[in-house]
């Protein structure tokens, strides 16, 4: 009996090992999904080589809308936990990492050995929450002032030149304007209306905060800078403020649509020269770097926001994403540069990275460098820091009735001070 | 023995109708009644939604005392206040005036009625987009045009651009938007009037005027509050217009409750802070709403 019983349970046993075998191993195999939002895309060819080489990682892709709505749509799946590779710009990563909704990505840098400094430089600063990582540079855009050669000779205008200072700007504005005038009403330049776009050019020298920790909005660049674009839009150089907004004028379509000699854009517009079919133009596009603030600013300036990928605290799947993210960026930035994006890897500087980005676009080689040139000075027009996405926000929402000629500067500054300083002390 | 078996059968018909009526009461629950106590236990605290239920902190009054000091709040108070007083009456008021004009025609009734509902259908994205081309800043925009041309007037108005005017080009937006929704409720219970009383009317002598005052308007009572109500109720929650045209600027100058609420819910992340302005919204329009309902009560004795 004895002996019946004991076969019996070792038959149990052994079928119950077994079951757990067969039944664990489909499930070993079966790959882990990571959910990947974007609202640019690289090409579904290297997702799909991605899967291939690990096997034990499926991707979903998801396009979304590239509309001032995306972050907020981003948080909300972020929040819900239905997001793994999450897409920020301008800025956001600062916010998202102070709310605690960005993962801490220090573990994993270490684990995978990824030598942060060497792969991603000066773009680390953008990613980074005092000294630890919450997210991947991933593609960076890099401002400069593009201009339509055709404009230039028939106004009889010279070519900027990269030693070119903040007058020399202006006057060859003024010179486009006034040929522009008998020609169709063609402006000289276009600034357009991004939060802190006005910053752009005294960036070169001005400081957002005091030395105590407080707003530096009183600073005399960031002053400068509030009238430089009061004064292009008032003296006609540049279409206002308050018509690129009631028109929703965009710069991809103005400045390709030949109503501007010079526009101050990003790198992505190389993206949209590409999309010949939504943009399409017949002139040559000429691209130089920001003209220095004054005399006492030295070198070539440019200047840099970048894009990052980073992982949702909700995530349950934060060690495949980032193997993910790795990949991709440190592995296709070739597949990046094809999309008209500068990536962020910097060992992947080279100029058959800059061909592929320019691939399509009328550009050369030769004028993509500098989108690449790592000895071009570069600072930004975003603020780091303590509170920076709401300093930039009170900025944002104080300087418009400035720029439609409703208040004082000076009424703007005491706002944004008092504002901005009430935050920091809170 | 009859009676008891027709208190059976009307016994019977509630459960049915408790029957048929309980999923839309258990989604109303869910979907409604749920969401607005949850709300209401959010303004008390301090919340990241990040980190889960784990994560409140009863703060007590504290996003309530917050708003007193808010500005970007309390202009929105007042502008959602302003936006009623104009958006409501001027709605409903045309929407009387075109449904009585709609009433009285032979010709051509249905293709008017489907113009004028027509907006009310259209996304308000895109119309907005025209209505902010029409509102255009410069003398060359439509609207400006016949005001400098046909009105003389030098220095016109730069509508959405300018704190002073944006509010009007989004309430005369949001007026033509509507009205054709309120037409259609008006003119259908128009039609349904006895024709009995019109014509002892006339043959009292009444004029048009004394037939519409003394007449139409006394026996659209009813449909009348039940718009003023619905429109008030809309008036309140306005939000995509204002979203889509001005953002809520320039600076605060068309900012409304709901547009508070989404900044501070989806650009600070201060869920708790949004709701407690829910729950402020809630009791605005809950007393707007309860005080027309004690006087349509009151008018109807």
């Amino acid at each position: 009996m004895k002996k019946i019983v004991l076969v019996f349970l070792v038959i149990v046993i052994a079928s119950f090992a077994a079951g757990t075998v067969f039944a664990a191993s489909p499930a070993a195999q079966e790959p882990v999904t990571i959910r990947y939002y974007d609202w640019d895309m690289v090409d579904v060819s290297v997702i799909n080589r991605f899967m291939e080489e690990n096997p034990d990682i499926k991707i979903e892709l998801f396009e979304i809308a590239a509309n001032s709505d995306r972050t907020t749509q981003l948080d909300i799946l972020a929040m819900s936990g239905d997001i793994d590779v999450m897409p920020l710009a301008d800025g956001d990563q600062s916010i998202r990492s102070e709310q605690g909704m960005l993962a801490n990505l220090d573990e994993l840098i270490a684990k995978y050995n990824i030598d942060m400094e060497e792969s991603f430089g000066i773009y680390n600063e953008w990613v980074k929450s005092g000294d630890s990582y919450y997210s991947i540079p991933y593609r960076t855009s890099k401002t400069a002032v593009y201009y339509n050669k055709r404009i230039f000779d028939q106004a009889g205008v010279e070519y900027p030149t990269s030693d070119w200072t903040l007058e020399d700007y202006k006057a060859k504005a003024a010179a486009i304007s006034e040929w522009g005038k008998s020609n169709g009403g063609v402006f000289g330049t276009y600034s357009h209306t991004y939060a802190n776009e006005w910053a752009i050019l005294p960036a070169q020298v001005g400081k957002w905060y005091t030395e105590d920790g407080l707003s530096n909005i009183k600073d005399p660049a960031w002053v400068e800078g509030l009238k430089l674009r009061k004064e292009l839009d008032s003296t006609g150089l540049q279409m206002s403020y308050s018509e690129i907004k009631a028109s929703s004028t965009v710069i991809n379509s103005s400045f390709l649509g030949e109503k501007e000699g010079m526009a101050m854009a990003g790198s992505w517009l190389v993206r949209d020269m590409k999309k010949t079919d939504k943009f399409p133009f017949d002139f040559e596009v000429g691209i130089c770097s920001l003209p220095r603030w004054d005399e006492s600013v030295e070198g070539i300036r440019g200047n840099y926001s970048v894009s990052a990928l980073g992982i949702p605290e909700t995530s349950k799947h934060k060690e495949e994403a980032f193997r993910f993210i790795i990949w991709l960026e440190m592995q296709n930035a070739d597949a990046i540069a094809a999309t008209g994006n500068v990536p962020c890897y910097l060992p992947a500087y080279n100029d058959e990275l800059i061909e592929t980005f320019v691939k399509g676009s009328t550009l050369t080689t030769e004028q993509a460098k500098f989108f690449f040139d790592t000895n071009v000075i570069l600072t930004t027009n975003k603020v780091f820091g303590k509170e920076g996405a709401s300093y930039v926000s009170i900025i944002n929402e104080e300087v418009v009735p400035y720029f439609y000629d409703e208040v004082e500067l000076e009424e703007v500054l005491d706002n944004i001070e008092k504002r901005v300083n009430e935050l920091l002390k809170d | 023995m009859k009676k008891k078996k027709r208190s059976e059968i009307l016994v019977n018909e509630e459960r049915t109708a408790y029957a048929f009526l309980l999923p839309s009461l258990i989604g109303t629950l869910i979907f409604v009644m749920v969401p607005i106590f949850i709300s209401l236990i959010l303004g008390f605290t301090k919340w990241n939604p990040i980190k889960g239920l784990t994560d409140i902190e009863f703060v007590g009054l504290a996003n309530f005392q917050r708003m007193v000091s808010d500005e970007r709040v309390l202009t929105a108070i007042v502008n959602n206040i302003k936006y009623s007083i104009f958006y409501v009456p001027i709605t409903i008021g045309l929407a009387l005036l075109l449904a009585e004009l709609l009433n009285k025609l032979v010709f051509g009734k249905i293709p008017l009625r489907t113009m004028i509902f027509m907006p009310y259908i259209s996304s308000l994205a895109s119309i907005a987009v025209v209505w902010m081309l029409l509102f255009y800043p410069s003398a060359s925009g439509p609207i400006n045009s016949i005001l400098v041309n046909v009105f003389k007037i030098a220095d016109p108005p730069k509508w959405f651009t300018s704190s002073k005017y944006a509010m009007t080009g989004i309430i005369a937006m949001s007026v033509w938007h509507d009205m054709g929704y309120y037409v259609v409720i008006i003119l259908a219970n128009m039609q349904g009037l006895s024709q009995e009383v019109y014509e002892s009317a006339a043959m009292d002598g009444a004029n048009k005027v004394q037939t519409f005052l003394k007449i139409t308007i006394p026996m659209l009572k009813n449909t009348l509050f039940f718009c003023l109500t619905l429109a008030t109720i809309n008036s309140f929650k306005v939000f995509d217009q204002v979203n889509i045209i001005t953002e809520g600027g320039p600076r605060f100058a068309t900012t409304v409750l709901v547009q508070a609420i989404y900044h501070y819910a989806f650009k600070e992340f201060n869920f708790s802070y949004a709701s407690a302005i829910a729950v402020v919204l809630f009791i605005m329009v809950f007393t707007v709403t309860y005080l027309q309902r004690r006087l349509e009560k009151k008018l109807s004795v």
